[in-house]
């Protein structure tokens, strides 16, 4: 398929109705073709904003609790693959996300998950800020049954790969993995293998062991 | 310390990791949407709940498998629905279904009660109203695509117009459409 081609058919793959056959051909181009990748993103951009136009509706009674029951009847993440690579591979992204879980390892195999209270969650939210005082981003702990930290940069930080440092109680300072920036953005995650209450401050540092900017939670 | 408001990334990022508290606030932020999204493509109340909660429970399956890079949390979700909806759509292929009726213009206006409708939100707006300066063929062809997955082709079988026509509009409606979401982000962007 050429780029011609492909430009024919871009509205209907960003609408998802593009017949198979073709569909398949448009694919492969767009794995060749970034112009083209990018105008299709765009569009499938446009088509999923489309999606908003019927508005809410608020459902019929009882409906959160009935779809929390079907999701507390589902495997355990024990019994399921954890799939974070889009996730992490996500954080070079403009838009951002992160996290993790540990809580679920006291899950036993087979055991089935209570939906938690929301009054059980408890999260912590402070800015990354730099030696001189300039917020660059963010990071947060989320300390309910299952712990997720997340870091952010939405600006700031030259492009290039930092490490994210926690210090914990105790003095101690663990290194839990690497953020990269692009065009000022990045979001980094990692399992939080201490409490999120021990937690002093989330550090980004440079390769050189600098430190670019300090989270402080206590 | 600010107050602590996950973002739909972080909520998503827990459903991943298994966290049922992630699920509880991701399914109270979006349920109208998606119950909403539904009842439009389906006009049922009892079908419209079932692909709402099969939706959820698929992005609780899924979500390790959501890609930021590929759009927002919202969309993502509302395309899970919209497929759904649409599969719930072609299971009642043998109901007689109405193509003016399938390509009405309701779900996004006019014939729903005022009590229904509890979410006008500003993106809703913005929608509507790039939609409404579209002619009609067009607008009629890219939400026949959009929200019942009409191909092009099944969209000249039952507009009774060459299939190139049919091309030709949802291309320029939904490129129009674009044009306008963009001018409206621009003139925020501006405010």
């Amino acid at each position: 398929m050429t780029c011609a081609e492909l430009h024919e058919v871009a509205d209907e793959l960003a609408l998802d109705v593009l017949p198979g056959d073709v569909r398949a051909l448009a694919l492969q181009h767009l794995d060749d073709c970034p112009s083209c990748r990018a105008l299709v993103e765009g569009l499938s951009e446009t088509a999923d904003e489309l999606l908003f136009a019927p508005g809410g509706i608020e459902p019929p009674p009882g409906f959160e609790e009935r779809v929390l029951a079907r999701i507390a009847a589902e495997p355990t993440t024990l019994g399921r693959p954890r799939r974070r690579g889009p996730l992490l591979a996500a954080a070079a992204a403009i838009i951002v996300a992160a996290l993790l879980g540990v809580g679920a390892l006291a899950l036993r195999p087979g055991s089935h998950r209570a939906p938690a209270a929301s009054a059980e969650l408890s999260e912590r939210h402070v800015q990354l800020v730099t030696a001189s005082g300039t917020a660059v981003g963010d990071v947060s702990a989320y300390a309910g049954r299952q712990a997720w930290f997340f870091m952010r940069v939405d600006r700031g930080v030259p492009s290039g790969t930092y490490g994210c440092v926690l210090d914990v109680s105790g003095g101690r300072t663990v290194r839990l993995g690497t953020l990269t920036v692009s065009a000022g953005k990045g979001a980094w995650g990692e399992d939080l293998t201490v409490p999120a209450s021990d937690v002093r401050d989330a550090r980004l540092v440079s390769p050189g062991g600098t430190t670019i900017a300090t989270a402080v939670f206590h | 310390m600010s107050p602590f408001v996950p973002s739909d990334e972080a909520l998503v990022a827990g459903l991943a990791a298994g966290d049922s508290g992630a699920a509880r606030l991701l399914v109270g932020r979006y349920q109208s949407r998606l119950y909403g999204l539904a009842f439009g493509v389906l006009q049922d109340r009892s079908a419209a709940e079932d692909v709402a909660q099969e939706a959820f429970v698929r992005a609780w399956r899924h979500a390790g498998a959501y890609d930021a890079r590929r759009g927002s949390v919202a969309g993502w979700l509302l395309r899970i629905t919209r497929n759904l909806a649409i599969d719930a759509l072609r299971l009642r292929r043998a109901d007689v279904i109405d193509p003016d009726q399938l390509a009405t213009l309701d779900l996004v206006s006019s014939t729903r009660s005022v009590e229904d409708v509890a979410v006008t939100s500003d993106e809703t707006a913005r929608v509507r109203s790039a939609l409404s300066v579209l002619p009609a063929e067009q607008s009629r062809a890219v939400l026949l695509a959009a929200f019942y997955g009409r191909t092009a082709e099944e969209i000249s079988r039952s507009e009774a117009i060459p299939l190139g026509t049919a091309k030709t509009r949802i291309r320029l409606g939904l490129r129009k459409v674009r044009a306008h979401l963009a001018d409206f982000a621009a003139t925020e962007a501006e405010a």
